[in-house]
């Protein structure tokens, strides 16, 4: 205990490291939150397919799902 | 747009699915076991290696690690390759990391019922393990980081994210909990001390729920819910907010399992209010994983995969609205240390993990075995056996739990207890053990249904080895500008460490503070390092793994102070590495033990006579004996290197004592045996009782005598 203790006496202003923490937290969530939100429905749409897609190259099951095949991207 | 052909190799995977199936059986049939000698105490027949407190350990980690840690790594294995549409980067890698992974657990089963622990809960195992642990660990992300590096999508699906989060933060637990310095090849003492283990040992714990029991669980769903229901996930877009939140804020929460411990209040309230959090983001994967299924509820009806999916998902809701309210400091002050945090974790692994993995396997095995499910009726079977086996284990617990607190807390009109003796509390509640293991009978039951009808499932088709698929290079799929989140998860290495410096924050900030500001642990004079027969006597109480059923923390309320002494203090523990807290009080707290005049001191014949057989001194008592402890001579050769470890850490015995500790250490025992000898116990000086009696009554009495003068180092 001790050992680690000596480590770590040499860091100073510890008290802002909780307002820290929080306010990278919020910032980077707001960042995520904005970005996800202007995220394009296409692109959205083509990466939720992707664990159906080996289906669909193996040709199985696939009129039975009720969405529509993905869209090509390149459009 | 070139088009490149590549296949999937399935062998990897098919033996991670065999592996999850029989160490599934292995550690439920343990825990089915411990169960019923949790009313049977004599059910182990006095063997050592089958009592509870050496087998529950091995409960936990042959179904955490065994059976949820394989089960991870089949779908890890079968996913991402298809996902990422590029085979693993590496089959030997593969193999590496599937034998040993099985050699590691086959070392668990050996070295845990052999009582070679760490003593710290969910990370009992010793160093060397912990090692082998740490390099197949690597082994495990060097094969998933390079597959993401070299793979033909630009995008990399969000169940990938959660691999890499879960293979990133349990290498920073791991390494962060598992610093031992070795005594023995088979012995080892944590670096850290007391309420500072303490902390970092529930940072771990907590986050070995949320980064190996969750989050790589809700990679599988991501993948196997869509699969199995054959329509995308309900909302990509919260997939991401979800992930995100989850892995930030999970960090933060391991304070909540030490809430009125001696723990300093900042770090608990810190763990308080993160845990209500982790609601929001918990849900969010709920939520997700249920709305999946909207609109395809006829297909529920119909296929057993299905129908075991939507009640582990709805587990999964259960027990992340249970952990918060039980993180609330009023709710915990009734439920901690008791049965409620066993039904808890249960709705949680049987639940949520053997849920998910039982509907994984009933969709996988047809799959890689290119037929149909044996029987859809014994897996419909299957599932009603585990879902009632499921209720029938937490409702009697949860009962139980609030009915022994009650009676723990319960205070006549003349303010005395009204249940004294621990005992009563017990009694009280032994139907409910009863139930609870007729509800595992059941579950099991299912489980064996199960493994018949996949064996049955594997014989009617023939292995695919094998798949083809193929796709565009990923320079050919590469087009247009990325913007924002895009540019993240298209890029695995950036992505790994925004996710690293994510759970990097919320450890740090707590940890920080608690190890460099002095007062976070207030230390007492009087309080002084254990005499070296008294070190012994810990190690044989970590040995026998008294702390599974047995708290060494009284929490600042009157019917604790009442029953068990004063409560604990920080300052107190500065010399325990590791921390002996508990979390369960299936007998009663020991912090106190020592203290002569005490509520519950005992003199050193009567804890003499209850180790060798408990029932004759506590009729009712559902503690196995320990005859062995009498017999068995304790071993001394390594009391030298015991506090050359100590002095390393710190620990204030005086220079060269380590050669001399031995003669102290016989003159104890020697007038403790005396003692016992003197009122008509035939028992010679060396035995292994005689350190654990010495140990029992050191227990809480520091704080009462005098604080020692320069000279006295040492008691």
């Amino acid at each position: 205990m001790k050992l680690v203790t000596n480590i770590l006496e040499n860091i100073g202003q510890v008290e802002w490291f909780p307002i820290a923490g929080l306010v990278i937290f919020f910032l980077f969530f707001v960042a995520i939150l904005v970005r996800v939100l202007r995220m394009k429905k296409e692109v959205v749409e083509s990466i939720s397919r992707l664990p159906l897609e080996d289906d669909e190259n193996q040709q199985i099951d696939v009129n039975m799902s009720r969405y529509p095949k993905r869209k090509n991207l390149a459009k | 747009m070139e088009i490149q052909k590549f296949t999937y190799d399935n062998r990897v995977a098919r033996m991670f699915m065999n592996a999850t199936i029989l160490w599934g059986i292995v550690g439920m049939l343990v825990g089915l076991i411990i169960a019923f000698e949790l009313f049977l105490p004599n059910l182990s027949m006095n063997i050592p290696w089958l009592s509870f407190g050496r087998l529950r350990p091995l409960h936990t980690n042959a179904v955490i690690f065994a059976f949820v840690g394989n089960g991870m790594f089949t779908g890890i294995y079968y996913s991402t390759p298809r996902l990422l549409k590029t085979p693993m980067f590496s089959e030997l890698l593969g193999r590496i990391h599937f034998w040993g992974w099985q050699l590691i657990i086959v070392a668990a089963a050996i070295t845990l019922p052999l009582g070679y622990t760490v003593g710290k809960e969910y990370a009992e195992l010793e160093w060397p393990i912990d090692i082998a642990i740490a390099l197949i660990w690597v082994v495990f992300g060097i094969n998933l980081i390079m597959t993401t590096v070299k793979r033909r999508v630009k995008h990399i699906y969000v169940a990938i994210w959660f691999y890499i989060a879960t293979f990133v933060t349990v290498a920073v637990l791991h390494i962060v909990n598992s610093i031992n310095i070795p005594v023995s090849l088979l012995k080892s003492y944590p670096i850290y001390a007391g309420v500072q283990d303490a902390l970092v040992q529930w940072w771990y714990g907590h986050n070995a729920v949320a980064f190996f029991l969750t989050t790589p669980y809700l990679g599988l769903m991501y993948y196997f819910v869509p699969k199995a229901a054959n329509r995308p996930i309900y909302s990509y877009k919260l997939s991401i907010i979800h992930f995100w939140a989850l892995i930030f804020l999970y960090i933060w929460a391991g304070p909540h399992h030490l809430l009125y411990s001696a723990l300093p209040d900042w770090a608990q309230a810190l763990g308080v209010v993160f845990s209500v959090m982790l609601i929001a983001p918990s849900w969010g994967g709920m939520i997700n994983g249920l709305l999946t299924l909207r609109g395809a509820w006829d297909k529920v009806r119909e296929s057993p995969v299905l129908k075991m999916f939507v009640v582990g998902i709805t587990a999964y809701g259960m027990s992340t609205f249970e952990g918060p309210m039980l993180s609330l400091k009023t709710v915990n002050a009734l439920t901690h240390f008791t049965d409620w945090t066993i039904a808890h974790v249960h709705i949680g692994a049987l639940g949520w993990n053997g849920m998910l993995t039982f509907g994984m396997l009933y969709w996988l095995m047809p799959k890689l075995f290119n037929t149909k499910l044996f029987s859809v009726k014994l897996a419909n079977a299957h599932f009603w056996l585990a879902t009632t086996g499921m209720l029938f284990f937490a409702i009697p617990l949860y009962f139980a739990g609030v009915t022994q607190s009650l009676m723990w807390k319960q205070f006549t009109a003349e303010g005395y207890l009204q249940y004294p003796n621990f005992i009563e509390t017990v009694v009280q509640i032994l139907p409910m053990y009863h139930l609870r293991a007729f509800g595992g009978i059941l579950y099991i039951t299912g489980v064996i249904l199960m493994i018949y009808n996949l064996i049955k499932t594997a014989r009617a088709g023939q292995f695919n080895a094998v798949d083809h698929d193929e796709a565009p290079a990923l320079a050919a799929a590469h087009h247009g500008k990325d913007k924002g989140h895009r540019i993240i998860e298209a890029k695995p290495v950036v992505f790994t460490i925004l996710a690293t410096v994510a759970i990097l924050i919320g450890g740090i900030v707590e940890f920080v503070p608690m190890f460099m500001i002095k007062t976070n642990v207030p230390t007492i004079a009087s309080v002084q390092p254990y005499t070296p027969l008294e070190l012994h006597g810990r190690d044989l109480y970590l040995r026998e793994g008294c702390y599974n059923c047995h708290s060494q923390l009284i929490r600042p309320f009157r019917s604790e102070v009442e029953r068990y002494g004063e409560y604990s203090k920080a300052g107190e523990t500065v010399y325990d590495h590791p921390f002996q807290f508990g979390s369960k009080r299936t007998g009663p707290d020991l912090a106190r033990e020592g203290v002569l005049g005490g509520p519950i001191y005992k003199p050193d014949s009567w804890h003499y006579n209850h180790m060798v057989d408990p029932q004759k001194l506590v009729a009712q008592s559902i503690m196995p004996g320990y005859p062995w402890l009498a017999t068995r001579k304790l071993n001394i050769n390594n009391t030298p290197r015991k506090i050359e470890v100590m002095q390393f850490f710190g620990i204030p015995y005086p220079e060269g004592y380590a050669q001399t500790a031995n003669e102290d250490l016989m003159k104890q025992a020697g007038q403790i045996a005396g003692g016992l000898r003197s009122g008509g116990i035939e028992v010679e000086d060396d035995r292994e009782i005689i350190a654990l009696i010495a140990y029992l009554q050191r227990l809480g009495t520091d704080i009462k005598k005098p604080a020692p003068t320069q000279k006295q180092t040492i008691r």
